[in-house]
């Protein structure tokens, strides 16, 4: 053999600058940093829960008391307020479908399928993207006003509660949109499921947050 | 070029690299600081600029303490402030800014710097989020104070509506609180991710264990005062909104700071205890897991979330939390057990130092809020009991009938206690406990300052001004609490002031001894910000060949192994731990040490 002799040095380099370089599995911190992120949210929508149900429940005793004292009484969420049942419904029912395509987002790339797993992102966002036009909706049909006329707080609690949540599904969409970068941009999917199990963590904990909101104020009112 | 999905290892570069990468803050006079600082993702960079933050909005705080103890002083008028509502504005700016902009910022910095060095860790699990954290705090730090200059602040007594200003100090105040809430999120996911091998949990160096404990506690609590500070804005944007609006802003988030949550802001006094005391023997702390239980005990004592009086006026009566803050003293107890164990089993004096002064007087101030948060809800303890043993001897008497009236000094006895201590509940009592919790707080972090002074400004601190700055930030926390705590049993209030309020006698003395002591906390806090110039400007003892440069308080966690000031990176190799005291450990392989391979 003639011609040119190689060191084992340029071959360890030859290696090094051309194959790509080996994929080191990362310690959980995505997961525990998101575990720690979801319990800030848990425990914002705790202090809001126990916000509103001790508002209602002090205001139906005082309401209570009136009616003992033949005085004329009203009801939590003013009479002029419109509470229908349909969104709140069709909204949890949503919700609940996403995880499934959540569920079907994480398998997808832990077994290296990208094409599923991008379908199952895209209609993980298209769900969040219809419960945030539901929610705008209800809105408009609530017709709810934040003033203090009848004593009731039902208006400010109920828009600050459903509004926290549509910025939670916001943020859920965005570690989505993250996650859907980091992984489809890798080599092999399955290395970075982490991500896409990270952003499923908060979209579930989002997922039971309004499974709450829909039982507190909609169906208890 | 090859492209990696791993960032360089920072540990291995040579040394010249290393020290050109290290920020320019090491040096005593850094060409480019302002561009390393704003840019740098370096923990200890990070940690520097929320300490040196929290210095900065510290001296406001304390000086604006002392206008309000000033106005305190002649109850019959308003002198210090144009009105009554901006003496209650400033009030509750201070107790603000004492909890979110000094004492809890002081002790993230601190943790920022020395939880990754603790640990064996060359950085932080999300540098760029505690980055994004600190320049958020500074940033709604800054406009919170300029709200409250705008006549903003947590009390409204304008109308109808509430002022733009008084939203914008709680929209500052709210982002204050998300910042600290990201920096908790970084330094528990660091204490998790990025230990190194061998420790687990059960052996952690025990200021980051109370970093943990305090950490979750924030995490878990924060939380809540955010939403009560979303609904208070949500409420403000209404036309008319008065139902959390108006008189009632601060009483909503006042359970942040009362008895049990004001404890959670100085959990890691225990922490910073844990390290000094058993350098300070030269020996390991007798009792680890105790130690370990005994933080974990009080971090969950100290949760107060659920104590919120605004939504339920008997919240302060329930069981939950009079037998919490009862017991809230008992770990305490059980870590100062473990101290004074550690202590006979060393059986020698400890070495005097700035920092185990510090740390004992941290101490101290902490035990004596504790007996306060237990006096405050004694009547909810005895009065049932005495009244229940008066019911036992009234059936006695009736002869079994039950028809008997008991004694008469026991129906006076319970009558007495009803009477003192359900009054005193909204008295100046709270706030004599507030102070000493939090200048506890504030005394271990100056404590920590001088125990890693090497570590976090590559310099140590002058022991001697560290002893004086002690002294007077405790004599000064003791002087203005304690006085407060009597004025509190004569009735005066802690924080809304009643136009028709009646100063009882001996009232405006206690307050003038209490200014006086919140001069003497001043003068301690322009000791220790005196300090750092000092020790950096007209240096200290690093140049003595016999003090170890590394470790110059004979420390025995591994923050000990890596240079003063640590480079980036931190450490030139990678550890196996097998205690809580790895350099007391014969097995222990030191990277460091002569003849070791690297």
């Amino acid at each position: 053999m003639s011609g040119t002799t190689f060191s084992p040095t340029d071959l360890a380099h030859a290696v090094v600058s051309e194959a790509p370089a080996p994929f080191v599995p990362r310690k959980r911190t995505l997961q525990i940093g998101t575990a720690a992120f979801t319990a800030i949210w848990v425990m914002y929508f705790g202090g809001l829960f126990g916000a509103y149900v001790s508002s209602r429940n002090t205001w139906k005793l005082e309401q209570d008391g009136l009616a003992a004292a033949g005085e004329r009484v009203s009801s939590w969420i003013p009479d002029s307020a419109q509470v229908e049942l349909t969104a709140p419904t069709i909204m949890t029912w949503t919700l609940l479908m996403s995880c499934i395509t959540m569920q079907w987002a994480v398998y997808s790339f832990k077994r290296s399928d990208r094409r599923h797993g991008l379908l199952a992102l895209a209609t993980q966002a298209m769900f969040g993207a219809a419960v945030i036009n539901q929610v705008v909706f209800q809105w408009k049909q609530l017709g709810l006003v934040i003033d203090d006329t009848s004593g009731s707080s039902a208006a400010t609690l109920i828009y600050t509660i459903t509004a926290s949540h549509v910025a939670m599904i916001i943020v859920a969409m965005c570690l989505l949109a993250f996650a859907a970068f980091r992984a489809l941009a890798s080599s092999d999917t399955k290395d970075h499921v982490d991500v896409v199990a990270s952003a499923a963590t908060f979209w579930y904990a989002m997922v039971g947050l309004y499974f709450i909101i829909w039982i507190l104020i909609f169906i208890t009112k | 070029m090859t492209i990696t999905e791993i960032e360089p290892d920072a540990s291995a570069a040579p040394v010249a690299v290393r020290e050109a990468m290290a920020p320019a803050v090491y040096q005593r006079l850094p060409k480019n600081i302002l561009a390393d600082s704003v840019s740098s993702g370096d923990h200890k960079v990070i940690g520097r600029l929320w300490i040196l933050g929290s210095l900065l909005f510290g001296l406001f705080t304390l000086v604006a303490d002392v206008l309000v103890r000033i106005e305190r002083v002649d109850t019959d008028s308003v002198a210090v402030f144009t009105s009554l509502t901006t003496y209650e504005q400033w009030f509750s700016m201070h107790r603000v800014s004492l909890v979110f902009l000094f004492v809890v910022p002081l002790l993230i910095g601190i943790a920022m710097v020395m939880v990754p060095l603790q640990i064996g860790a060359p950085s932080l699990a999300f540098p760029r989020a505690a980055a994004a954290a600190l320049w958020s705090w500074v940033v709604a730090g800054a406009i919170m104070i300029v709200s409250w200059a705008m006549d903003g602040g947590l009390v409204d007594r304008s109308g109808a509506t509430v002022s733009q200003a008084t939203q914008l100090s709680m929209l500052a105040m709210a982002a204050v609180v998300l910042s600290l809430l990201i920096a908790s999120l970084v330094i528990i996911t660091t204490i998790f991710t990025e230990r190194s091998k061998g420790m687990s949990l059960y052996n952690v160096p025990l200021f980051t264990w109370s970093m943990l404990v305090a950490a979750s506690v924030w995490l878990l609590s924060l939380p809540v005062l955010f939403s009560n500070l979303m609904v208070m804005w949500i409420d403000a944007r209404g036309e008319a909104a008065q139902s959390f609006g108006g008189e009632h802003l601060y009483e909503q988030i006042n359970w942040i700071f009362d008895q049990p949550q004001v404890f959670a802001f100085a959990i890691p006094v225990l922490g910073i205890l844990g390290e000094t005391v058993p350098v300070a023997f030269r020996r390991r702390l007798k009792n680890y897991d105790m130690a370990m239980v005994a933080i974990g005990a009080f971090g969950a004592l100290s949760f107060g979330a659920y104590a919120q009086t605004f939504f339920n006026p008997n919240a302060n009566t329930t069981w939950l939390y009079v037998v919490g803050s009862i017991t809230l003293i008992l770990p305490i107890l059980a870590f100062l057990g473990c101290c004074a164990v550690t202590a006979k089993a060393a059986g020698r004096a400890p070495v005097m130092s700035a920092h185990l002064a510090l740390s004992v007087m941290s101490l101290v101030a902490l035990l004596t809020a504790g007996a306060l948060a237990a006096v405050r809800v004694l009547d909810s303890l005895l009065a049932p009991l005495v009244g229940f043993l008066n019911s036992i001897v009234g059936f006695f008497q009736g002869s079994g009938s039950g028809s008997g009236d008991g004694w008469e000094f026991l129906s006076d006895l319970e009558g007495w206690l009803g009477d003192t201590f359900d009054e005193i509940a909204a008295t100046s009592v709270s706030g004599a406990m507030v102070q000493l919790a939090l200048i506890a707080g504030l005394l271990a972090g100056v404590a920590g300052l001088f125990y890693w002074a090497s570590k976090i400004f590559g310099r140590r601190l002058p022991a001697g001004l560290g002893m004086v700055a002690g002294l007077s930030l405790l004599g000064g926390a003791m002087a203005s609490a304690l006085p407060d705590a009597v004025s509190g049993f004569l009735e005066q209030p802690d924080f809304a002031r009643d136009p028709d309020y009646v100063a009882r006698d001996g009232v405006e003395v206690l307050n003038l001894i209490s200014l006086i002591g919140s001069f003497g906390v001043l003068a301690g806090f322009g000791l220790v910000l005196l300090a750092v110039p000092v020790a950096v400007f007209f240096g200290s003892d690093d140049d003595n060949e016999d003090i170890d440069n590394r470790n110059p308080v004979g420390g025995h966690t591994l923050e000990w192994l890596s240079e003063s000031p640590p480079p980036a990176g931190n450490f030139d190799g990678p550890f196996i731990v097998t205690s809580e005291a790895p350099l007391l450990d014969e097995d222990f392989q030191d990277p460091y040490a002569e003849g070791a391979s690297a």
